[in-house]
């Protein structure tokens, strides 16, 4: 069991766009995407161009799925009425060695035992509405990666 | 003189603040914000000998929760107030508007665009029924906003990620948060409008409830109804105002990002950048700031401002609080009129920021005055950490 057994319906929900779909689609297979330019530059989140140069030729890119928690925040006191029941909850921001950070809650652990540094990984069970929102959980001991990102 | 195309310093010294007005209301049920601001503009407009039919420049920003407008805020002010403005401007950068829109308004009447500019700002946060975000999550989720918005971001854990950051990297403790907040307080307890007076130690605000870490209760700032307005025209023009006109030397603005997941840094601001403008423009240095005024919508934010402006190291602020080097008799006193955490803060905390360096520079202030002040400094954030915008003035 983990926090994430609540109703989840009345959670901020994503209206995904065109140019987001397939990150969300991405996300319900169990995957996190990001892209990267002509010129290298990697990027989160989708747009149609570059926002280190303006490059307009994009590629997808699908993360490894690890990440560190760069920063984060312990909420005792939600302000949406959805995440009153999960009181309290990690509110982080997590690096991604391709380069990009993304938000994120961090999950499967005690809120006060996060800390800066902590090795995580994405997972996929966080579902809300008909998507999947993905989330990240401390990594697992050795490799620390999961296998859902291999093609 | 004639200013100089691409000369920002050319209207240094050229534009004065002539009237200052800030409610004395903190709780006011059934109060709407536009009378706040029709309170405050018309007392600001008393404070410089002028009346409505002088003005013929507006600023204003209103359309988030219990600011009262909707998108075309400041035509709405306008059309209420009873003006029909030819400068305009509801620029808006969050918390730092209001400063923003009086560089704005300074440079505009440098150029001729204007002869006496009102800014003005009022809320009822602590009457509002209206969540802040509520209005706007709609809109938000359907943008790059679903990428962080439904993981429950709120401003305190915006805020308090990036103190969590800081106190990684640099040790800043918990102390240090509640010293700003003590300190503020102890400004305030002479202020007689001030939302809260009463003493509080550190102790005090460590033993509070955790709202989002690191932040306890005492570490965020209070949410009030009020509002305040300042009126701006040339030096010249003040030199005939009945109370001691504010000289405007320096200004700077910058924006970074609206979302945390694109910030490039989580400890340091646009502070940086806007600071050094305001310093360039003015031909001034830290060292020559007497008071400043930190937007304090939270204990970290003076912090970062301190590191930011270059008052003190980058990493160094808690032991620049600790050793007592913000309070009233120390190298930099800030927030001297209590603050956002312990006077006024309905929303946009900027224009208080400028209201009160003006007081300090008129021997005015309701709170704690910092004697023979001559140069003062406000600074606010916006958002959090997206904007920030920054105002030197002089006696």
């Amino acid at each position: 069991m983990t926090e994430l057994d609540h109703p989840s319906v009345d959670r901020p929900t994503p209206v995904p766009f065109e140019g987001t779909q397939r990150f969300w689609e991405e996300a319900s297979a169990g995957r996190l995407t990001l892209q990267r330019c002509e010129a290298g530059h990697v990027q989160f989140y989708p747009r149609r161009h570059c926002r280190f140069c303006g490059e307009t030729e994009l590629s997808e890119l699908t993360a490894s799925g690890e990440g560190t928690v760069h920063t984060f925040s312990v909420v005792y006191r939600a302000a949406h009425d959805g995440f009153v029941a999960r009181v309290p909850y990690v509110f982080a921001i997590v690096d991604l060695p391709e380069g990009p950070r993304v938000t994120a809650n961090i999950v499967d652990i005690d809120p006060e035992s996060v800390h800066v540094g902590m090795r995580v990984e994405a997972t996929f069970d966080d579902v809300v509405g008909e998507l999947t929102l993905p989330q990240f959980k401390p990594a697992s001991t050795g490799s620390g990666s999961n296998n859902s990102h291999l093609a | 003189m004639t200013p100089t195309r691409g000369d920002r310093k050319s209207w240094s010294g050229q534009v004065a603040i002539a009237g200052v007005y800030e409610s004395a209301l903190r709780k006011a049920p059934g109060v709407h914000p536009f009378e706040i601001q029709a309170e405050c503009v018309l007392g600001a407009l008393k404070d410089a000998g002028l009346q409505l039919k002088d003005v013929d420049g507006f600023a204003t920003a209103a359309s988030l929760e219990a600011e009262g407008a909707g998108p075309f805020a400041v035509i709405e002010l306008a059309e209420y107030l009873g003006i029909q403005p030819t400068y305009i401007d509801s620029t808006d950068i969050g918390g730092a508007a209001p400063i923003s829109q009086i560089g704005h308004a300074a440079a505009a009447i440098a150029a001729g665009l204007a002869d006496v500019v009102v800014v003005s700002y009022a809320a009822n946060s602590y009457s509002s029924s209206v969540r802040w975000g509520e209005r706007t999550e709609a809109v938000e989720l359907e943008g790059p906003g679903q990428f962080e918005t439904p993981y429950g971001r709120t401003i305190p854990a915006a805020f308090g990620l990036a103190a969590t950051r800081h106190m990684h990297e640099y040790g800043t403790k918990p102390e240090h948060l509640a010293q700003v907040a003590v300190t503020c307080r102890t400004n305030a307890a002479n202020n007689p409008n001030a939302r809260f007076r009463h003493a509080i130690t550190i102790s005090d605000v460590l033993d509070g409830p955790m709202i989002s870490t690191p932040f306890h209760r005492l570490d965020c700032c209070v949410v009030t109804d009020s509002g305040g307005a300042v009126v701006l025209m040339s030096a010249e023009r003040a030199a005939n105002a009945p109370k001691k006109p504010v000289s405007l030397l320096g200004f700077g603005e910058a924006v970074h990002q609206q979302w945390l997941n694109q910030a490039e840094s989580f400890v340091s601001t646009p502070g940086l950048v806007s600071g050094r403008r305001a310093f360039e423009q003015a031909g001034l240095t830290p060292g020559d700031i007497d008071v400043a005024q930190l937007y304090d919508a939270n204990t970290f934010t003076p912090l970062l401002a301190l590191e930011d402006l270059g008052f003190c190291k980058r990493g160094e602020s808690g032991d620049f609080v600790a050793d007592g080097g913000i309070s009233p008799g120390g190298t930099l006193p800030i927030n001297t009129d209590g603050g956002g955490l312990s006077s006024n803060h309905p929303g946009r905390r900027g224009i208080f920021t400028v209201i009160e360096s003006v007081r300090q520079l008129r021997g005015e202030g309701p709170g704690t005055q910092i004697q023979g002040a001559e140069v003062a400094l406000a600074h606010a954030f916006g958002g959090e950490l997206s904007s920030c915008a920054t105002l030197i003035l002089g006696a």
